[in-house]
């Protein structure tokens, strides 16, 4: 097959553009005393493919990543020590919930969601997000599109 | 995964384009193919993009390999429609993906105004016959197919399910391509359908059902194999008019004719009475002759070839009962369920055959509850056997009828001993072992009697 060899030979180039653009994130993260590494940087877009491999989704490119960042620097329950672990939580939760809420909610308002939770009603706490908010938010949203998919499918008799 | 590193396995497994068949078989280049791969995967980009309404930067991955799949089938839907192959490979090189992609978009478009006015042509002269497989086609599946169809992210899905059948359907086509050549036969075979009265087409579909024991409003039955195949048997019969409805004595008459006539004549002969029955039916819409022809060679003349070493030829025709002589067999009310039990437990109390005779001959007035007493184990040793002497000759015909319903499909079917015995193998069930065995034993002219009635009673009589 062809497609392989001519992807994977600008994937180095790819990566180190992305990585740049991650680091640039900083300018706005320090205000809030954290800082991404390049290690962290190249880290954090391994962990986005395996989370997008693990989940069956496919992005065209690595803009989420950013959008978490921007979305999650400002919390005060984010030290400098977590940050990058912290983040790539996030965003393995994030491919995760795009599928249980059946790519119903949109990226915008899925991230302001988390942000929310992790904010206002986990203190912070990953594990506690998943384990109670995001189950309750996947099977509320799994409802309400079988409501809908119900009455469409009325609709359309 | 994402689409720069991991997926690129992925949806090459996928690509099953004309570029990669071309460049393999060495009609492209190398470089062509190289520069062509990034610009279809832009192409999927953009539509991912179009498809999450810049609402999402990822999709499942079934959803990213569907569009591929759709991108890949707008362009070889067009590049199918170019005249030869050296056309297709200049298209390409000269146009590049993009312009093949938007071309191909064109084409589609181009094909779904055509199918929506072969769609209004062929409702406007659909047949008024009795069947919802058919009628399902114009008012729901093809009505279904136009509003759901996305030509953007799902070209290639046919989103319907076309239950009626034709006689030559391209399987192998997908989306707006399979529903236009759909629509292109089934309006051919309409032409043909419609060259005759309508209530001669219902007759026959009625005959056809009461033949074969089917329900003709839910079973898909190709309404051109049925009026083509009774038209040319009642050509052949040479009666004046050309009818859809064949009698017994045409048949006979044309079995005659066919089996009479040395094997190697058979189909020039089939195919000299088509060419003369296409003369005489006007026929001149050269689709419609292609398609008969095709018919008649690929499908009819071996079923005759067939039909005449297996002395089957009955079969292809929908021969007419004799309605003059059916005799109409109606329907008894059946007991309810309380009141069957009462007469099941009289019937396993009674002390000896006497008596379960006549609560039977009193108390039980429908086939259905016949057979159901016949079915629960209260007629012991011979006492079934003696039930089956108090019945007359009509009802003998009618259980007959149902013990030997899987071998009605044979129109050469008579009640003879050598049919019992066979059937005394087969069968599994104890009560028709118990028919069969009295059957077996009864005189030659009681089965000529039982055999007569069936006959006129039609076998889809019950």
């Amino acid at each position: 097959m062809q497609l392989p060899n001519i992807f994977n030979s600008k994937n180095a180039l790819l990566l180190q553009s992305q990585v740049t653009q991650l680091l640039e994130t900083n300018m706005e993260s320090q205000k809030y005393g954290l800082i991404l590494s390049p290690t962290g940087a190249l880290e954090l877009l391994e962990e986005r493919n395996i989370a997008l491999k693990n989940s069956g989704r496919l992005e065209f490119d690595s803009s989420l990543t950013l959008k978490i960042i921007h979305c999650f620097c400002n919390s005060p329950f984010i030290q400098q020590d977590d940050y990058e672990t912290t983040l790539i939580e996030i965003q393995e939760i994030f491919y995760d919930m795009k599928n249980e809420t059946e790519d119903s909610i949109s990226d915008d308002d899925l991230l302001s969601l988390l942000k929310n939770f992790f904010d206002h009603e986990c203190d912070g706490d990953i594990e506690y997000l998943k384990g109670k908010y995001l189950d309750i938010l996947s099977r509320n949203t799994k409802r309400h599109n079988q409501t809908k998919d119900f009455f469409s499918e009325e609709r359309g008799k | 995964m994402s689409v720069e590193q991991n997926s690129s396995q992925n949806i090459a497994q996928i690509t099953n384009s004309v570029l990669v068949e071309k460049t393999k078989m060495g009609h492209l280049n190398q470089s062509f193919i190289q520069n062509s791969q990034p610009q279809i995967l832009a192409l999927l980009n953009s539509l991912v993009k179009k498809y999450t309404q810049g609402d999402s930067t990822s999709v499942r991955v079934e959803v990213a390999e569907r569009i591929l799949i759709s991108i890949h089938y707008v362009m070889d839907n067009y590049l199918s429609s170019l005249p030869s192959y050296n056309d297709q490979i200049s298209y390409l090189q000269t146009n590049g993906v993009n312009g093949l992609y938007e071309q191909g978009l064109e084409y589609i478009k181009g094909q779904i105004v055509e199918v929506k006015s072969l769609f209004s042509e062929l409702s406007a002269n659909m047949l008024e016959v009795p069947s919802e497989i058919y009628s399902d086609t114009f008012k729901k599946e093809i009505p279904a197919f136009l509003r759901k169809y996305n030509f953007h992210f799902n070209a290639h899905d046919t989103m319907c399910s076309l239950d009626y059948p034709l006689i030559f359907d391209d399987m192998s086509l997908q989306g707006i391509t399979y529903i236009k050549n759909y629509l292109t036969i089934l309006k051919i075979e309409t032409i043909f359908c419609n060259l005759f009265p309508i209530e001669d087409l219902n007759d026959l579909l009625i005959d056809f059902g009461r033949k074969h024991r089917i329900d003709i409003i839910n079973a898909p039955i190709n309404l051109f194999e049925l009026t083509f195949n009774n038209a040319l048997f009642s050509f052949l019969s040479e009666e004046n008019n050309l009818k859809l409805m064949v009698t017994k004595s045409q048949f006979d008459k044309v079995n005659e004719l066919i089996c009479n006539l040395p094997q190697t004549e058979v189909s020039q002969f089939i195919t000299s009475t088509v060419d003369q029955l296409l003369n005489l039916l006007e026929i001149t819409h050269p689709p419609l002759i292609k398609y008969i022809n095709q018919y008649t060679e690929e499908l009819l003349i071996p079923r005759i070839l067939n039909g005449i070493t297996n002395k089957t030829l009955f079969n292809i025709p929908v021969v007419k009962e004799n309605v003059h002589e059916r005799i109409v067999f109606e329907k008894a009310q059946m007991m309810d369920d309380e009141t069957f039990r009462s007469v099941i437990d009289e019937l396993l109390e009674c002390e000896n055959s006497e008596e379960k005779l006549d609560i039977i001959s009193n108390k039980i007035h429908s086939t259905e509850d016949f057979i159901d007493i016949l079915s629960a184990d209260c007629l012991f040793g011979d006492e079934a056997r003696d039930v089956f002497k108090i019945l007359d000759e009509i009802e003998l015909a009618v259980i007959a009828i149902i013990v030997f319903s899987d071998d009605f499909s044979s129109a050469s079917f008579n009640l003879e001993y050598s049919i019992i015995a066979k059937k005394i193998l087969e069968c599994e069930t104890p009560w028709q072992q118990e028919f069969l065995q009295f059957l077996n034993a009864s005189d030659e002219g009681l089965l000529k009697v039982i055999d007569n009635l069936i006959k006129k009673m039609g076998l889809s009589n019950l």
